[in-house]
């Protein structure tokens, strides 16, 4: 397979899983976590710490999954707390910030440990050379879109099939409703950013194993999970995905046509691509994928 | 000896101050009075240095007829232009009033654009719009090198340096009082029936729409006024800095520390805007100085900034999420009553 195209691949998986979470706490919070990209990245230091002590990177996913999970109930927590005493959602979002830059200082001084005291390349650094082949290809290009299919089946499953997942649906409907019917809101939001925490901390873990990855990488990738959200519908968890996985696809894609016809030089602008995407998105159809689709199912009703 | 020694610290932290209150004092008419949550504060101040580095120093060039490409032979342009400013007042006063001006105007415009472009979106992802554009503009200065010289900066000759051995005081006095005036221009409109105006906006934007005011309009001045007047606290760092540096219009800098200042003075009230300003550049200073002193650790210690100000805004929401200087209710002065609080 084409380089060009396996990176598609990885990058549209990634994009799309983190977006996932973004826009699941988004809607259940009314608060966008300005932290999520850097919790997700924070874990892809995990893989890159067992490849150091000689332990196949690939078994600290379950690690990571878990350092994202609870860096992102932690959060939730928080933010809950905040709410309790009426702070409002500008406040809740100002705080989620807060607490990213917290875990990027602290990723930079583990960064830092790394290099200085193991002499090893930490601060930027990429998993490409530690990863396993599958047919002669990369195994992260399989591991990407497997992880995305089957954990965005896992996540649909939970919602639909599940008590937790009629009470998540119930909270984005009508909070106060959700509580006054018996459901432990508290309980059930903190499970469901636990669990696209998590997601969103094996999104990070398995990036540096096509790109490379430094602890800016994090709040650098908010702009391509925004306007993930913003193509696919901002109040949709599966536009997000469906977001992310164009917005992924397009940031390598573009990029790769436009420098074959004007030079190599435009990669060096590869960033500003998502947020062009967002804002055209904005002016042409401000709904989102999703949200176009439901305008028109509901021309179709009238 | 003791006043040798602390007279440059004490100037350098109050223009240091008096910057950041412009940054900070037009966050607090953005968010504090209109309810406009703007994250990429920093586009505004990075399209000024931007004005600075590409607009003055070319026209100087083309003026003295000094035929150099002032991107690429930058460090002999600016000497250049330090020898010809020294011998002539008038035009580094002309350029430096021609681009302050200029980067008002840019500003003014890049603020209302994308404020028009973003005005379909709630409030808090209105924000996240925000700092995703400031972010894509520093990755733009980053790499366009005929605008500010790409990831190296650019060097900015001294435009002050006519003035001789005053020139240090007066570039100081300068940095200084241009903010004031901004910050006294922010208080006479937040006084003004224009500043209730915005109140009711942030409170009730549906009831004020309901009035038969425009509210549209009104947040788009407001962006673009304040976004003009970012621009001019852009062109003051540069010429404090004497050079642009793309990367150096961070979100940390320049969005999230004003930030910070506006929520531990109090949003919505400039003098709690004033205070916070003053307390945070205090913070910053002797986080600055703990460098020098922890060098021994195997950690750069500038990380410890970004930790310490996270846990500084978390413990501020927690404590005083109101700030130490709440917002109080304005008393309008009415006619035949002398008393206005």
């Amino acid at each position: 397979m084409e380089p060009i195209f396996a990176a598609a691949i990885v990058a549209s998986s990634v994009i799309g899983l983190m977006a996932l979470g973004f826009t699941l706490q988004f809607i259940t919070l009314k608060v966008p976590n300005l932290a999520h990209t850097t919790i997700c990245f924070s874990s892809a230091y995990m893989p890159l710490s067992f490849w150091l002590f000689g332990v196949n990177p690939y078994l600290a996913l379950p690690l990571s999954f878990l350092i994202g999970s609870l860096l992102s109930w932690f959060l939730y927590k928080f933010l809950a707390f905040l709410r309790t005493r009426g702070t409002g959602p500008v406040g809740q979002m100002m705080s989620s910030l807060a607490f990213g830059l917290i875990i990027y200082g602290i990723m930079n001084i583990y960064a830092d440990y790394l290099s200085y005291v193991l002499k090893a390349w930490a601060r930027t650094f990429t998993l490409a050379n530690a990863d396993i082949t599958f047919f002669g290809e990369p195994g992260i290009v399989f591991l990407a879109p497997i992880l995305l299919v089957s954990l965005t089946t896992f996540f649909h499953l939970i919602l639909t099939r599940t008590k937790f997942g009629i009470a998540i649906r119930a909270i984005v409907q009508d909070y106060s409703l959700a509580a006054t019917l018996g459901v432990n809101t508290d309980r059930a939001l903190g499970l469901a950013w636990f669990i696209v925490g998590g997601i969103g901390g094996l999104a990070g873990a398995v990036w540096p194993f096509w790109f490379s990855v430094d602890p800016w990488t994090g709040p650098r990738m908010l702009s391509d999970i925004f306007a993930a959200c913003v193509v696919g519908g901002l109040f949709s968890v599966y536009g997000s995905i469906l977001g992310g996985i164009i917005v992924g696809g397009m940031e390598i894609l573009l990029l790769w046509g436009i420098a074959l016809n004007v030079g190599v030089w435009v990669t060096s602008y590869r960033p500003i691509i998502p947020v062009v995407i967002a804002a055209i998105t904005l002016l042409i159809f401000p709904k989102g994928i999703m949200g176009s689709i439901e305008t028109l199912r509901e021309k179709r009703r009238k | 000896m003791v006043l040798e020694t602390l007279l440059p610290l004490i100037i350098e932290t109050l223009t240091f101050f008096s910057i950041y209150l412009v940054c900070s004092s037009s966050l607090n008419l953005q968010q504090g009075y209109t309810g406009i949550s703007n994250l990429g504060l920093f586009f505004s101040i990075s399209s000024g240095a931007y004005v600075i580095a590409a607009l003055p120093t070319r026209l100087a060039v083309w003026l003295y007829g000094i035929n150099m490409d002032f991107v690429y032979q930058n460090a002999l342009v600016v000497s250049l232009l330090n020898e010809r400013f020294a011998k002539d007042a008038l035009t580094p006063t002309l350029l430096l009033i021609i681009t302050f001006f200029a980067a008002m105007a840019v500003g003014g415009i890049l603020g209302y654009a994308f404020t028009y472009l973003s005005l379909r979106l709630t409030e808090t992802y209105l924000a996240v719009f925000f700092l995703c554009v400031a972010e894509a503009i520093k990755i733009f200065g980053e790499n366009f090198i005929p605008l500010a010289g790409g990831p190296n900066g650019i060097l900015l000759p001294n435009f002050f340096i006519w003035l001789g051995n005053y020139s240090w005081i007066f570039q100081s006095a300068f940095f200084i009082i241009i903010p004031f005036i901004i910050f006294a221009v922010y208080e006479k409109v937040t006084r003004s029936p224009f500043g209730r105006l915005l109140k009711a906006i942030r409170e009730n934007e549906l009831a004020v729409q309901c009035l038969g005011r425009n509210t549209v309009s009104v947040k788009l001045k407001v962006m673009a006024f304040t976004s003009a007047f970012l621009a001019v606290a852009g062109v003051l760092v540069s010429l404090r800095m004497r050079s642009v540096v793309a990367g150096t219009f961070d979100r940390v800098d320049y969005s999230f520390w004003p930030w910070l200042m506006v929520m531990l003075g109090g949003v919505g009230n400039n003098l709690g805007c004033l205070l916070g300003t003053f307390l945070c550049i205090i913070i910053r200073r002797i986080v600055y100085w703990l460098k020098f002193y922890l060098v021994f650790l195997p950690v750069d210690i500038m990380w410890l900034e970004y930790i310490l100000l996270g846990l500084a805004f978390m413990i501020v929401m927690i404590y005083k999420p109101e700030g130490i200087l709440p917002e109080k209710p304005y008393q309008v002065k009415q006619q035949g009553d002398s008393r206005s609080n």
